[in-house]
């Protein structure tokens, strides 16, 4: 039976980062860490653990998949698995993107009015 | 700076240990990693964001190391897998202490209660309350890791345990119906005593192999305990492990009546304490078989030797000391009869179960 995106969201914040970073492609653990940093302005800081709950969780939905990097040339102190966005999750970040798009349409509509 | 990084950097590789064996396995090292690439930059960018991550890092890690555990948990459960809590890493100290437990147990209790009379009596004869202390602490640790076992997964440890139990409830289940004045029996015994002999401790051992088979029947048809069956495929010396666990209770049996056994049936408890140590620290199934069947045969000559020379004949009974050497390996050509049975495991037609999918793979 097919999963439908909806039934994830709405995504918490980390976890829509997480999804967002891996967007453009393969990223490994670290490179997630930052690039969450980086997204949310510093608002989430994920640490080394919490970040690897979030991807077990993730992983555990399909989400995100584990890639071994054996087939390329690792460089050295970097991990050696990665982790992609699976179909269904790059579908569930469209999902939600879209969700908060309409909600961030709604409350400017809502603001312009009170402002009117 | 950089010998205080070392050294959190070593501490937070202690601290991931918090984490389930099979999580760290999988992402131990990556783990370990990226802290070390975060705390590069933390370092870079100065001491109070250093300690930031220490400090973050250090409060994040057993709360998402207990998380992982209660995943592992639920995840164990959706699949019929039990809790491994107690299913400790095969070939280590914590397994062989599980199997040695009561093995150890009576030796303190034995060797501190001597020491303990001794002392305080200047008797060197030990006193029969000393004996039942010493066979309460045995059966009682036997009993108490058999229930842990049984509670936590069937590990590897736990087999023996099962065979212990096993061949208590055949005892009841087939002494019952295990008559010596039987005519066949009677009969066998005219001819040669050897004979009757070999067919009397057979009745009683046969019922072993058939508890064995009603549990391996049960265990492939009930799905809860099919991972077990499953495992009993894979490696068919689990079930001589199962069935070496028979051979404590034989020597009680074989010593039954006797006294001053103590020392015998201690020797020959340490000879089976190392073979079943052998065996868990043996990965060739050919090298774990020979290790209890090793064991086995030595105790059982010990127990032979013990009761030849501690033998004392009985007015009206025409017992001997070479009869009841004999009983003895009598006993043992049974109970290496019933070992060798695990060998009918490999028998069995291998079709591809369910259990063989990928979810069980994951965990």
């Amino acid at each position: 039976m097919p999963v439908e995106p909806i039934s994830y969201l709405p995504l918490t914040e980390p976890t829509f980062y997480i999804l967002l970073s891996l967007a453009p492609g393969r990223k490994h653990g670290y490179a997630i860490l930052k690039d969450v940093k980086d997204l949310s302005r510093e608002r989430v800081n994920l640490s080394t653990s919490t970040l690897y709950t979030a991807v077990g969780r993730l992983l555990d939905q399909d989400l995100i998949e584990r890639l071994d990097d054996n087939d390329e040339d690792p460089s050295p102190g970097l991990p050696r698995k990665s982790y992609a966005l699976s179909e269904l999750g790059r579908r569930v970040l469209e999902a939600e993107t879209v969700r908060l798009q309409g909600m961030v349409k709604e409350a400017r509509l809502r603001l312009r009015e009170d402002g009117a | 700076m950089t010998s205080n990084l070392q050294f959190v950097r070593r501490m937070y590789g202690i601290f991931l240990n918090l984490y389930p064996r099979m999580y760290l396995e999988e992402y131990g090292e990556e783990l370990q990693i990226v802290f070390n690439l975060s705390m590069d930059d933390a370092t870079r960018m100065g001491k109070f964001e250093t300690v930031r991550v220490v400090l973050q890092e250090l409060f994040g890690l057993p709360k998402a190391a207990l998380f992982e555990h209660l995943r592992e948990r639920r995840r164990a459960k959706m699949i019929g897998k039990f809790a491994p809590r107690f299913d400790f890493p095969q070939g280590s100290k914590a397994e062989s202490l599980a199997i040695l437990a009561p093995f150890i147990v009576t030796y303190i209790a034995f060797g501190s209660m001597i020491l303990l009379f001794n002392y305080l009596n200047n008797n060197p004869s030990a006193p029969f309350w000393l004996e039942v202390i010493i066979g309460l602490a045995f059966l009682g640790s036997i009993f108490t890791m058999f229930l842990i076992g049984l509670r936590w997964g069937l590990p590897r440890w736990f087999l023996p345990y099962l065979g212990f139990v096993l061949s208590i409830i055949n005892i009841y289940v087939f002494n019952g119906s295990l008559d010596p004045e039987w005519n066949g029996l009677q009969f066998l015994y005219r001819s040669s005593w050897f004979l009757g002999a070999i067919a009397f401790e057979g009745l009683f051992w046969v019922g072993l192999i058939v508890l064995v088979i009603l549990l391996v029947s049960f265990a492939a048809m009930i799905p809860r305990f099919r991972p077990f069956y499953q495992r009993l495929r894979e490696d068919w010396t689990l079930l001589t492990f199962v069935l070496y666990g028979a051979a404590p209770f034989a020597m009680v049996l074989t010593f039954d009546e006797y006294q001053g056994e103590g020392p015998y049936v201690l020797t020959a408890y340490l000879i089976l304490a190392v073979g079943g140590w052998f065996y868990l620290r043996n990965d060739a199934p050919w090298k774990r078989f020979w290790s209890l069947f090793v064991g086995l045969a030595l105790s059982m000559a010990v127990a032979a030797v013990g009761k030849g020379i501690l033998f004392t004949p009985i007015p009206g009974y025409g017992f001997t000391w070479q009869g009841e050497m004999m009983s003895t390996v009598v006993m043992w050509l049974w109970l290496a009869l019933v070992m060798l049975s695990s060998l009918a495991m490999n028998l069995l037609p291998r079709g591809k179960s369910h259990l063989q999918t990928d979810n069980i793979e994951v965990v």
